[in-house]
């Protein structure tokens, strides 16, 4: 079971007691010069020893970092995939079992609530995974089917394992199957006797995995991944490498890149999947589905919602936070999530823009970044194009079998 | 599959009206309805050896001139009284009060200055219910927000509102979330005329008289009175089943087909446009346009089902408070029973046994924490049954019990024997000869209505009638027009505004939706 801060750490009265991952003890041995912070209640670490060095272990080597924070809803019973036809905008019954996809849900305004991963463990057995909480959205929505939602965040954690020497580590762990594995596709077997839940699935654009498992085995599992990766320079990770690696893979998060609308105070913040890149997730050639009519509404109208653009930047400054602007003067919009891109060698950003139904003003934007250089702000303007996501693309991500390095 | 232009589903008189008045407008209407006659909740049941009486609509004072003008009712023999009904509130140690018919025009046995403070009163309560009378006839704000009538709708309510004066409005404002307990003690002395005014306020609504917005519940009474024959202190000769046997004759003679002991199990819907409509026994249905007329808790989620609705919907419809809280007792009698000062009961009178504020006030007490009260507030009306039967000449009381729990801490086997008797010996108490004479009694229950009358949690008015649930929140956002986001389904039940007794202005309002929306 995953405890809370020890007494003597807790501090004061009012300071915020997080939870431990059953895997904190092993990620605070492999601290060096740590900071951390609270991912949905968890002490997380940002960073472990050096964000440079984590993140080129993602891309260079191999890198585990610790999931255990996310949400994670079972979802089993005769009608879980009907079930999840409603809450979830994808075909649900076009899932094949062993599969995992992506997926968003969404409100009756068909406003985006949440994306996730749904893992289809066999036929009526699922796992949702999500960045929010949704419990009472899930069993709210369950009414009617006869489908039983359980919350198994708190004892159900798991590791994403990412980087090209991953499936090398995975297949000294003695695990059979994983040259197999095609991407989006899962599998459960036994490490030792441990029973654990693969999948090739992960936030990095790399080749990787997510493993799943009870708490009571995290810590001798973690040991033995960590003993398997110390040829293949497994590093242990915080959030802000993983950040960098999925900025470059054009993913996006919920309450950073778009507001959930669960979250949102001011109405026209909340996005529909077309705003945020994703319309091509909702079938709506399927049944009834939360915010079907409203979405197939809003195809009617002339959308003036800001919608989500991957940027690619002039210079070697990163945009964190900028605004952009169209012909130099007038506002479009802002920088949700920007680095200066290892792999791509360019300033890249993700970015919410109101452009308008034409796209007259896509050729004319430009971003203005404030460069603090010793104590003193040098405003750039620089040139922005719009690009296609991502903005890396590696072969080793969907290579079956996966190279054996 | 036959096909109709229209199905209606339950023949409540909120249904039989609305297929009155979609048949009068040329289309083919089937009206479907579970149990075996027309009526709902007003329904005349066999009680006692053959005699049939509505088991437990007791008031006819409610219903809307415009509902009998629209749908031309006189000409079925509606026929109306003089006299109003006046209101003999008991006290069993005091005098009691006769309120005059329209709420109280007069009122014997009270001072003349508790009078003179009273008629101000009554003033200043008709005056603001005036509001509700005028929003009543309305199609409330929903779906329909954008349309340019139902902004100027709204507009020219508040306008109008505003235009009563400054004084007038912020007074309307100070007092409309009030309770009605602050607004009787502040004005009025005599125990039993506040007592009356708090049980008719929270009448059939889980409110006590010290609850917050408990005045509503006055405004809304008075609403009525004033949109109804009540205003000129009319009432309908026959009462409830009169008005019942109208709506039916007219919806039989404009060409509505009835199909009784048809329970509909499920409306059929594919995308989101419902089809037609399956009924228990297998048999189904088609038409573009359904009606139901039966509580929103029961439409939606059991005819669409929540598989066909938005999560948003169906929370809010399972957040809506539905439980009754009003019982009914029947009792036939002999003959009319005599008072102790030997005067003798009138049809014409109804009796309300709420002494005071402060016992209506412990009776909600009782029904927060799901016990029965334990000196109950009730009212009742006597009728003269007339009939070839050897009741000819005997009396049936019709009693409303007042706070009646819905899930009864415990069990009602005991319980219901205990409620019953603790009403009786209170009238025995000023009518010693009522126990004697009595040949039957029958009580309902709120759990039993639910399920004799198929409606969700046995409430009079489907939900609550309360400020959380009026006009554009009935019965609740997003639906309160009659549509639904199902194609093709339209409500009209007492859940929808301005639902409320035998009112029967959701079904005319519903009616008027459609015919507006929809060619045949």
């Amino acid at each position: 079971m995953t405890q809370l801060k020890d007494k003597k750490d807790r501090g004061t009265t009012f300071s915020k007691p997080l939870f431990r991952s059953p895997f904190y003890d092993f990620f605070a041995a492999q601290e060096t010069e740590g900071h951390w912070y609270d991912w949905n209640g968890y002490k997380s670490p940002t960073i472990l020893s050096d964000e440079e060095l984590e993140y080129f272990s993602i891309r260079s080597t191999s890198s585990v970092f610790d999931i255990t924070p996310l949400n994670k809803y079972r979802i089993v019973g005769s009608q879980a995939e009907e079930f999840l036809n409603k809450l979830t905008v994808r075909n649900v019954a076009k899932q094949n079992v062993a599969t995992v996809k992506y997926t968003l849900w969404c409100d009756q305004e068909g406003f985006v609530i949440d994306d996730g991963t749904l893992f289809r463990i066999s036929d009526n057995d699922f796992r949702l995974c999500s960045q929010e909480k949704h419990l009472p959205w899930l069993i709210d929505t369950s009414h009617g089917f006869d489908v039983e939602i359980i919350d198994e965040s708190k004892h159900v954690c798991g590791i994403s394992l990412q980087g090209p020497t991953s499936a090398s580590i995975l297949r000294l762990l003695g695990i059979n199957g994983i040259d197999n594995l095609k991407p989006f596709h899962l599998f459960q077997t036994k490490i030792s006797n441990i029973p654990i839940m693969i999948s090739r699935t992960g936030f990095t654009g790399d080749l990787g995995y997510e493993i799943f498992m009870k708490n009571n085995v995290a810590n001798k599992f973690i040991e033995r991944v960590w003993n398997a990766g110390t040829n293949h320079g497994l590093t242990a990770i915080g959030y802000n490498a993983l950040n960098m690696a999925r900025i470059e893979a054009g993913f996006i998060v919920a309450n950073i890149d778009f507001i959930s609308s669960d979250h949102a105070i001011r109405p026209n913040r909340c996005r529909r999947p077309d705003d945020l890149g994703l319309g091509w997730l909702v079938d709506l050639n399927k049944g009834f589905f939360n915010g079907k009519k409203a979405i197939l509404n809003s195809k009617l109208e002339d959308s003036e919602a800001f919608k989500i653009y991957a940027l690619e930047i002039d210079g070697k400054e990163p945009a964190e936070g900028s605004v952009i602007y169209y012909n130099k003067k007038d506002e479009v919009g802002t920088v949700t999530s920007a680095i200066w891109s290892p792999m791509a060698k360019k300033s890249i950003a993700l970015a919410q823009l109101k452009l308008g139904s034409s796209n007259s003003k896509m050729e004319n934007l430009w971003v203005e970044i404030y460069s603090l250089k010793e104590l003193q702000y040098h405003k750039l303007m620089k040139k922005v194009s719009i690009v296609k996501p991502p903005f890396i693309n590696l072969a080793r991500r969907s290579a079956c079998p996966p190279s054996n390095c | 599959m036959k096909s109709y232009d229209v199905i209606v589903i339950g023949a409540g008189h909120n249904g039989l009206i609305v297929a009155s008045k979609l048949a009068a407008s040329g289309r083919r209407v089937l009206l479907l309805e579970a149990g075996d006659t027309y009526g709902g909740m007003a329904r005349s049941e066999n009680l006692f050896e053959g005699f049939l009486a509505p088991e437990l609509a007791s008031n006819a004072g409610g219903i809307s001139k415009d509902v009998v003008q629209d749908l031309g009712l006189n000409k079925y023999d509606l026929l109306f009284n003089e006299d109003g009904i006046k209101t003999v509130g008991l006290n069993i140690e005091n005098e009691s009060v006769i309120f005059g018919s329209n709420f109280g025009k007069s009122i014997e046995g009270i001072g003349k200055d508790e009078f003179k403070r009273w008629k101000e009163l009554r003033e200043k309560f008709f005056n603001q219910s005036h509001l509700f009378q005028s929003l009543a006839s309305q199609i409330p704000v929903g779906s329909n927000h954008k349309t340019f009538r139902s902004k100027a709708n709204l507009f020219f309510t508040a306008a109008k509102l505003r235009l009563q004066g400054k004084e007038q409005f912020q007074e309307l404002l100070r007092m409309i979330t009030m309770c009605i307990a602050d607004l009787v003690e502040e004005e009025l002395e005599t125990s039993s005329l506040k007592g009356l005014i708090s049980f008719d306020s929270t009448l059939g609504i889980k409110l006590g008289p010290r609850s917050p917005t408990s005045y509503l519940g006055l405004l809304y009474k008075l609403s009525q009175i004033k949109a109804s024959y009540q205003e000129k202190s009319l009432s309908i000769n026959g009462g409830v089943t009169s008005f019942i046997n109208a709506l039916f004759k007219s919806a039989e003679e404009n060409g509505v087909d009835f199909i009784f002991k048809g329970k509909v199990s499920s409306l059929i819907i594919s995308d989101s446009v419902a089809t037609g409509v399956k009924l228990e026994n297998g048999v189904e249905y088609s038409a573009k346009t359904i009606v139901s007329s039966i509580s929103p808790v029961n439409t939606f989620l059991d005819l669409v089902g929540a598989q066909n609705l938005e999560t948003d919907l169906t929370r809010r419809i399972r957040a809506l408070r539905y439980s009754g809280t009003t019982s009914k007792l029947n009792i036939i009698l002999e003959e009319i029973p005599k008072l102790h000062n030997s005067q003798n009961l009138g049809a014409n009178y109804r009796y309300v046994y709420a002494p005071s504020l402060d016992s209506v006030e412990s009776n909600f007490n009782s029904l927060k924490y799901n016990e029965l009260p334990s000196d109950p507030n009730f009212e009742m009306y006597f009728s003269q049954i007339s009939s070839e039967s050897s009741l000819n000449g005997a009396v049936m009381a019709s009693i409303c019990i007042q706070n009646t729990p819905y899930s009864l801490k415990g069990d009602w086997k005991n319980s219901k024997e205990v409620l019953m008797n603790k009403v009786i010996s209170t009238i025995q108490k000023w009518a010693p000869e009522f126990k004697k004479g009595i040949l039957f009694t029958s009580l309902l229950l709120p759990h039993e209505t639910e399920k004799k009358y198929c409606v969700a949690g046995g409430h009079w008015h489907h939900s609550e009638l309360q400020i959380d649930s009026l006009y554009s929140l009935r019965p609740t956002f997003g639906v309160s027009d009659y549509s639904t986001p199902i194609d093709g389904l339209f409500i009209c039940g007492a859940g929808t505004h301005p639902g409320g007794n035998l009112f029967g202005l959701s079904g005319l309002n519903a009616a008027k939706r459609i015919l507006r929306e929809s060619t045949k």
